[in-house]
């Protein structure tokens, strides 16, 4: 530690420090569990669709690059079923998911649809999958009205990056002790060790993607220059950054131009490069505009470079290149999304962002291990609601998510809205564990019992899938189907780690409060 | 930090604060802290609109420098030995900028 950072980081900056660490930390750690954990699982969300999804479960894409004319096209007014089509996109099939996957805005609702890259439409899948239930409760809680899950989320992010600078200013020896591990000491000395370890470690992880997660929506939730500069219209600003193009309908019917030949153009526009999505508005108007988003896979940037043309005459309407500094939002964005084809990074993300449950769920452990020391024996109403909190959010979160797994795998395809009875699955099972938490809390909740579910379940899940599939592993590997293996041996893994420590848990005496007194620490 | 119904006492060397005076603490945080972020996101997009940089451009660029100011201040707000000087200027320096954005944008073309 040099001189400067010594009068830098004085003691008493220390100490005011602690408050906000402490308690941002055990007001707001389970919404912080919920956010890392679904975005880890996130990073692998079009595994677990594939998984989630077993008619998509189609192999590569052979037929070579889609003919939008031939296979997409006419499947809209299938998949709208009779009702007038407003818009429609389609995302193009990509290595990680082998179909389309079509959403149609009609005059009474909205419509979706997957199909092969040649044009045969899928059987309903009948979930949301991973893509549009796990990610969106990532980012919005699935609170859309107001972006009042925005709001929410993105006030729980700078917590986030407050609780982390104050940890590091709190841990000023951080060079000193950065691989401190004491397993066999007392258990709140190992708890501080690996949350200081965690927090450490994985820190510029941390700081990179709390910080371009709340850039990804800067301008909703933080909209002073948009109200400077646009009056408060975010769309504007969202139209001018991005380079878009809108127009009314113009309410004369006139047919689509072909597809194909605006894609071959917009390739030549993105000199190179795979076109991921493709939308129709105004379908069916004289005014109809097609825009054709750029693939990202190939780069961080989530530059989409989308492409403007005219629907009816297939002209080009509208590509402009972003400036600098929106094109470093891009970047901050894509940091964030990890898009890009590279699996290693994507399995660092993961584990980066698994770390980040760990230094939550160590720092609410940690508080309650210390405030058991303050409470002694008979724990107040305070202490059992942040442990139920803490139990609810971690092991009842995994309880949830297994739960809707094993729903997935159980409903019978025939139920009615059997995508909405997943999800209600999932929230029950979420609520039932955390009551189940707050009633069984006593001296400690019941970590053990949740571990124990959480391994029968996720054992389940994956004989399950071999039961319903009828894809063992074995069959998995001889037919290169890695998604549904990863989904399945993370599962196994799952369930062997949860039994493990739910035998431990189970064995585990009680801690004397004495020794628990004697302990000391430098928290 | 105190706990349960014990009387406050003081913990190294620093007396507990109120709740009141806690509560001014992290209003100042959340609120003056936003306000502030709010204020300098402005002010920066109409100096950088005047200094002639496009409208998206100026509008990213100061939105990006106010969420790395935020958890700072917000944090700050915390360290501030007295919290009317952290609310005086939070509050305050957000309203005078945001004003002061206000003027720069009437004065622009």
């Amino acid at each position: 530690m040099t001189k400067e950072r010594r009068k830098l980081i004085t003691s008493a900056l220390r100490a005011a420090m602690l408050w906000p660490h402490t308690w941002t930390g055990v007001a707001l750690g389970g919404l912080l569990m919920l956010i890392f954990f679904m975005g880890s699982l996130a990073v692998f969300a079009s595994e677990i669709d594939r998984w989630m999804m077993p008619a998509t479960r189609i192999g590569a894409v052979e037929t070579g690059p889609v003919s939008l004319d031939r296979a997409a096209v006419p499947l809209v007014e299938a998949i709208a079923a009779g009702r007038a089509v407003r818009d429609w996109y389609v995302q193009l099939p990509n290595e990680r998911r082998p179909v389309m996957a079509f959403r149609v805005r009609t005059d009474s609702g909205n419509a979706a649809g997957m199909a092969t890259a040649d044009g045969r439409l899928l059987a309903p899948v009948g979930t949301l999958g991973a893509g549009s239930f796990f990610y969106p409760l990532h980012y919005s809680l699935l609170l859309k009205a107001g972006f009042v899950g925005y709001w929410i989320v993105c006030f729980v992010s700078v917590a986030m990056l407050a609780g982390l600078i104050s940890g590091v200013i709190i841990h000023a020896r951080i060079f000193k002790d950065f691989f401190t591990f004491r397993s066999w000491g007392q258990i709140r000395r190992s708890l501080l060790d690996l949350h200081n370890l965690a927090g450490v470690l994985i820190l510029p992880f941390h700081l990179m993607i709390t910080f371009t997660g709340i850039v990804i929506i800067l301008p909703i939730v933080l909209p002073a220059g948009v109200h400077a500069l646009y009056d408060g219209d975010v769309q504007r600003f969202y139209d001018d950054a991005l380079g878009n193009y809108s127009r009314p309908r113009s309410g004369i019917s006139a047919p689509l131009a072909p597809l194909d030949p605006m894609v071959a153009e917009a390739r030549r526009l993105w000199g190179g490069g795979e076109p991921a999505v493709v939308f129709v508005y105004n379908a069916g108007d004289a005014a109809s505009v097609v825009r054709i988003n750029r693939d990202t896979g190939d780069r961080i940037s989530l530059d989409i470079q989308p492409v403007f043309f005219d629907g009816t005459s297939g002209a080009l309407l509208n590509y402009r290149r972003p400036g600098p500094m929106v094109a470093t939002h891009h970047v901050l964005s894509g940091l964030h999304f990890a898009a890009f084809e590279h699996w290693p990074l994507r399995w660092l993300y993961f584990l980066s962002g698994l770390a980040g449950c760990v230094l939550i769920g160590t720092g609410m452990l940690y508080w309650m291990e210390k405030r058991r020391v303050a409470h002694g024996r008979k724990p107040g109403i305070g202490w059992g609601s942040v442990a139920a909190l803490a139990c609810g959010s971690t092991t009842g979160l995994l309880i949830a998510t297994l739960s809707m797994l094993a729903a997935n795998r159980l409903l019978p395809a025939g139920v009615p809205s059997r995508e909405l009875a997943e999800v209600g699955v999932f929230f029950l099972a979420w609520i039932g564990s955390a009551i189940q938490a707050a009633v069984r809390t006593r001296s400690d909740p019941p970590w053990s019992a949740h571990c124990a579910a959480v391994a029968l379940l996720a054992g389940s899940c994956a004989v399950l899938n071999w039961i319903t599939t009828g894809e063992h592993p074995l069959r998995a590997v001889a037919l290169a189907d890695w998604p549904v293996l990863g989904v399945d041996v993370a599962l196994a893994l799952t369930a062997l780690a949860a039994w493990h420590v739910s035998r431990r848990l189970a064995c585990r005496q009680t801690p004397d409060l004495s020794t628990l007194m004697k302990v000391t620490d430098h928290g | 930090m105190t706990t349960g119904g014990q009387p406050r006492q003081p913990v190294n060397g620093r007396t507990v604060p109120s709740r009141c005076h806690t509560a001014a603490r992290v209003t100042a945080a959340v609120f003056g802290a936003y306000g502030f972020a709010w204020g300098l996101a402005s002010f920066g997009a109409e100096l950088g609109a005047l200094a002639g940089m496009a409208p998206a451009e100026a509008v990213t660029t100061s939105s990006l420098l106010a969420l790395l100011v935020l958890p700072v201040v917000a944090l700050w707000a915390f360290a501030v030995p007295r919290v009317v000087v952290g609310w005086a200027v939070l509050g305050g320096g957000g309203v005078l900028l945001t004003v002061a954005a206000r003027l720069a944008g009437v004065a622009a073309p």
